[in-house]
């Protein structure tokens, strides 16, 4: 059983068929707290480009709404096979779809139509999951229930065709990677990193899967979903000096609490704890990159940025939902997408320097950056945020 | 050999006043003259909280403060030293 405080960390990686402008495959994902319930859901429509994104998101939203509202799943799958918007070409309208509900605490229960079946890791190895069919003559077509009591550390890994059948036709992946490649795969890096996050992991099936097609074209959609039951990574930024120097003192302690990641932005912020806890700060100037000032390194602390600068384009590359990993913001926006609950502990003595009107940028005030980026964490990325103003 | 020290500030009011472009300082020194230098960053030296030290961006060599530093002026002020130290 979970023990309290799990947290479920949702995330899918897709890569769009070559030539396609729109990913043929949707997934959606809801929590309803009232119930202590996720429901995510992965749906690969026929063919590619458009039509099949129409097919998949009307998939993945209508099952994913008619699940959470507790209907019947053979009923709702007629109903969704009857709704669907019919191919002009093959006269057929077709979604496959894999649907993961559970009650955290109690049970998970997943429902496959047509897409590979999903991967179940725990204690790094593959548990079988025991599959009854529900509905459906042809393979293509049946409907496959199955359900396990979720543990701390499970992991589920829900893949559309395009993962395992990755390479399919190439002198090297004949009958393509196939689920058990994909699984192998999964295990020999959950061996290497045993606490991998979700949308690490999800992103590196996402990348091998590709790498299986020829030149890297992929002849099909690949979406990797992963769903990691796992204690929450709690992260700790102190940002700006406090408004008081008379605090400085219990400002820098708070870095010996207890979290996974512990970060710093601020030149001034680096030199407070610096002085307070007998820290060296060191400059790293190799991690100069894209126009934004260098990160330190710290003992004890896992980042080390400048303020504002980095801060403003973090915050941009949340909205935008895509970061580079060669400069300090993106480092910094990684940190936190992998972090479960933020703590941010916001100094609010205010820089002088930087509101002169003959500098050569507007700084954007601390305080509004991190709002910025916080709404963004909450209500894009679902993290739990926890502002403190010192 | 007494050594030089240069420290070169990368905090944000240093860095948008373009100290990104101070490392450049030691490409038109001697090689004799680099070999004394001892290079450190700083992520702010806190002078950009005070006017009397003028404008950023800000380095300190051997410990004496050089407002609105240039590489050239950098250099040049390096190059003093070294004289003085030969002397
Ligand atoms: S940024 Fe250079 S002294 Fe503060």
């Amino acid at each position: 059983m979970l023990g309290n405080g799990t947290f479920v960390e949702v995330e899918c990686s897709q890569w769009t068929k070559t030539g396609q402008n729109v990913c043929g495959d949707a997934f959606v994902s809801t929590r309803l707290p009232a119930e202590n319930r996720l429901i995510a859901t992965l749906a690969d429509g026929l063919g590619s480009g458009v039509k099949a994104n129409i097919l998949a998101t009307m998939t993945a939203t209508m099952s994913l709404r008619f699940s959470a509202a507790n209907r019947n799943v053979l009923k709702f799958s007629k109903i969704m096979m009857d709704s669907l918007p019919v191919c002009q070409k093959r006269m057929i309208s077709y979604s496959t779809f894999t649907i993961f509900d559970c009650v955290l605490d109690e049970r998970a229960r997943i429902v496959e139509q047509g897409n590979p079946r999903c991967l179940l890791i725990r204690n790094n190895i593959e548990v079988p999951l025991e599959r009854e069919k529900i509905a459906g003559e042809n393979d293509a077509r049946s409907l496959y229930a199955s359900s396990f009591a979720p543990m701390a550390g499970d992991r589920v890994i829900i893949c559309s065709d395009g993962v395992s059948q990755a390479g399919i036709g190439s002198k090297e992946y004949g009958f393509g990677w196939q689920m058990e490649g994909c699984a192998e795969f999964v295990l020999s890096l959950i061996k290497k990193e045993p606490i991998i996050s979700a949308r690490e992991l999800a992103l590196r099936v996402r990348n091998e899967a590709l790498a299986k097609w020829p030149d890297r074209i992929a002849k099909d959609d690949i979406s990797c979903s992963v769903i990691y039951f796992r204690t929450p990574r709690r992260t700790l930024v102190l940002s700006g000096p406090p408004f008081d120097a008379s605090r400085d003192g219990e400002y820098a302690r708070m870095l010996l609490n207890n979290y996974e990641k512990k970060i710093l932005c601020g030149g001034t912020t680096a030199q407070i704890v610096s002085r307070e806890l007998n820290r060296e700060v060191e400059v790293d100037m190799k991690s100069i990159g894209n126009g934004l000032p260098p990160s330190s390194k710290m003992k004890g602390v896992d980042l080390v940025t400048e303020g504002i600068l980095t801060l403003t384009q973090a915050a941009q590359y949340l909205e935008d939902g895509d970061a580079p990993d060669n400069d300090p913001a993106g480092v910094l926006v990684k940190t936190l997408l992998e972090s479960d609950n933020i703590k941010f502990v916001i100094g609010t003595r205010v820089n002088e320097a930087h509101q002169d009107p003959t500098l050569p940028v507007d700084l954007e005030m601390r305080r509004n950056i991190i709002k910025r980026m916080t709404k963004c964490l909450e209500q894009k990325y679902l993290k739990e945020i926890e502002i403190e103003y010192i | 050999m007494e050594k030089i020290t240069v420290e070169l500030c990368m905090g944000t009011t240093c860095f948008v006043m373009g100290s990104s472009s101070l490392p450049e300082f030691s490409e038109s020194l001697s090689e004799s003259i680099r070999e004394k230098i001892e290079l450190k960053h700083s992520p702010c030296m806190g002078l950009c909280k005070d006017q009397k030290y003028g404008k950023a961006p800000y380095v300190k060599v051997n410990g004496e403060v050089i407002s609105a530093a240039t590489p050239h002026a950098v250099a040049v002020r390096i190059r003093q030293i070294a004289e003085e130290q030969d002397d």
